[in-house]
């Protein structure tokens, strides 16, 4: 009997931290999207309200006064771009490790690894001083290039995982038939390994969409994406106003990373669990 | 033709030869610029007094209060925030591994605070959660009748700031790894220690953590390197302060390079950043490869 009992309340304490995981979690974003549709004199109200009458007062004038169309378009050609280098030549770089028995392979592995170890101020400092020497600060170009730091390695280290997932007897039997290997890896291993394409497909996609060091000091105001202008909002935080505009333009930045976690949390999780973050 | 032949350096280098020589644009030629200029006394204000100094940058770096304090900064914020994520992590996944209605959905909404922009988030606690007047935690705290403080205008509670912001981060970065490697853990080697009479937190701790140790090892090696690196929350919340209070390695360089423009100074710091995390890194795989862990590096 008593074990019983004992049994319950441990689930019940069980189900509590849950909901708690839970609150912790969530409601920091819901209270942010909540703060989005406030006006100023219900921001300003303490204790907060859950129900009011919301406003896209804020949204519009986002729209109207900014220039986030710009950063969005930024936004989503630095992460274009950036995604589809690092994952076309990331996954040759991958075959060829996962397949071929070359020399130095280990020194190359442990190379591409360190590169995800190091911090990006590491880099984004001299690139600064590069890119200046060369007269493209804030070139689009040379910032896409910069973004595939990000995702190289990842891409690098789970696709050679994937490829070696793969049994080769496929191949083998190809190779028999006269196929050449870059046939090979174009019919078997690329199809054999689509959800590992997918998985660092949105791995990359969500590190480009918010990344914002790089952005902040390679970037200029013509090629920013939606995370650099955030800190304009810093100024004369006291202001209600401002909190709504700062709310807004936050949960327009977040939204399209949300939605990707929440139709593809299957890939996130396997992307995050094969390691190399 | 097999694929067992050797040297085949010919055959993968059509496939290799894009990725390496993007690496060695963007990060192998950065690196050598920034060790190269870390030997030079170089203020971008007066670039034509750019002049060799040799270590002469490193040994004021070492010299300096400042950086030591960034040091010294970064160190406590690594270790509170990595430790805190971890063990929050943990319990996380312990408390959704047994099946229950809408696990799917926990599981995937418990990790939106690692998916947003982290400077979102840092903002979203700079602003909504710890501003003094309007933010939810003092808020909370007025409920149960405690007046909370200026969080992020006083040095120690805008370390303990940034630490929590991290933490609210990172731990779904945890509970994500731990939650898998608890999948692996077979449920008959739990079941069967039940039957002997051991207690729940025996079994987690003797049977459960020592199983997945290798896989803690890399979840801690990784959490380094994030904390390490991390620039976006601090710089959104505090930019380092008040005074030099959250003032991390990254955003020392930061400031060096782009507020001060002493660019071999910073080339100095950078260079030390990526010495500093190399030496956690290797210590944290000896540790691990000691223990008997995985081959994670050479799969």
């Amino acid at each position: 009997m008593g074990q019983i009992k004992q049994k319950t309340a441990f689930e019940i304490i069980r189900r509590i931290c849950i909901v708690l995981a839970l609150f912790i979690a969530v409601f920091p974003v819901f209270w942010l999207i909540l703060a989005a549709l406030k006006t100023p004199a219900e921001l300003s109200r303490m204790p907060p309200k859950l129900l009011f009458e919301p406003t896209l007062m804020h949204i519009t004038q986002i729209f109207r006064g900014s220039d986030i169309v710009r950063n969005m378009q930024n936004s989503m050609f630095l992460t274009f771009f950036s995604v589809v280098i690092s994952v076309v030549i990331g996954t040759m770089a991958a075959y060829a490790l996962s397949r071929f028995r070359i020399r130095g392979k280990g020194i190359i592995i442990f190379f591409v690894i360190s590169v995800r170890f190091v911090p990006y101020i590491v880099f984004g400092i001299p690139l600064f001083l590069i890119m200046s020497r060369w007269g493209i600060m804030g070139n689009r170009y040379g910032l896409v290039l910069s973004y595939t730091l990000l995702h190289l390695p990842v891409v690098i280290w789970l696709m050679k995982g994937f490829f070696d997932d793969i049994p080769t007897a496929l191949e083998e039997a190809a190779y028999v038939d006269g196929a050449s290997n870059l046939q090979a890896f174009m019919r078997i291993l690329i199809p054999s390994a689509r959800p590992g394409l997918v998985t660092v497909t949105v791995l990359s996609v969500i590190f480009s969409w918010n990344e914002f060091l790089l952005a902040l000091i390679l970037a200029d105001r013509r090629t920013q994406p939606l995370t650099v202008p955030l800190t304009q909002f810093l100024g004369g935080l006291e202001w209600g106003v401002r909190w709504g505009l700062l709310a807004s333009w936050a949960i327009i930045a977040s939204i399209p990373v949300i939605i990707v976690a929440l139709l593809m949390s299957k890939y996130l999780r396997e992307g995050f669990t094969r390691g190399l973050q | 033709m097999s694929l067992k032949n050797h040297n085949h350096w010919a055959k993968a280098l059509p496939y290799l030869a894009p990725a390496l020589i993007a690496l060695a644009v963007i990060a192998v030629y950065p690196m050598f610029y920034s060790l190269f200029s870390s030997m030079f006394s170089w203020n971008l204000h007066q670039p034509h007094l750019r002049q060799f100094v040799g270590f002469r940058n490193y040994i004021d770096l070492f010299t300096s209060s400042r950086f030591l304090n960034s040091l010294q900064v970064t160190l406590g914020y690594s270790v509170l925030s990595v430790a805190l994520s971890m063990i929050l992590g943990f319990i996380t996944a312990l408390l959704i591994q047994k099946p229950f209605w809408g696990r799917g959905l926990v599981r995937t909404l418990l990790i939106i605070p690692l998916i947003i922009p982290p400077v979102v988030a840092g903002l979203l606690w700079r602003v909504f959660m710890l501003e003094p007047d309007l933010g939810l935690v003092n808020y909370f705290l007025s409920v149960i009748g405690i007046q909370g403080p200026a969080w992020l205008a006083q040095s120690r509670t805008a370390f303990l700031g940034i630490v929590i912001a991290d933490v609210w981060v990172y731990t779904p970065f945890v509970m994500m790894i731990m939650d898998a490697a608890l999948d692996g853990v077979p449920e008959n080697v739990r079941e069967s220690a039940f039957m002997d009479g051991a207690t729940y937190v025996q079994v987690t701790f003797y049977i459960v953590l020592p199983m997945i140790r290798a896989i803690a090892m890399f979840t801690l090696l990784f959490r380094f390197t994030t904390v390490f690196r991390m620039f976006d929350i601090i710089y959104i919340m505090t930019t380092g302060g008040p005074g030099f209070a959250t003032e991390v390695l990254s955003i020392f360089s930061y400031n060096t390079a782009l507020r001060m423009f002493r660019m071999g100074y910073a080339n100095a710091s950078v260079i030390t950043m990526a010495f500093i995390i190399s030496l956690i890194a290797i210590i944290i795989i000896k540790i691990t490869q000691r223990m008997g862990g995985s081959r994670v590096w050479d799969k």
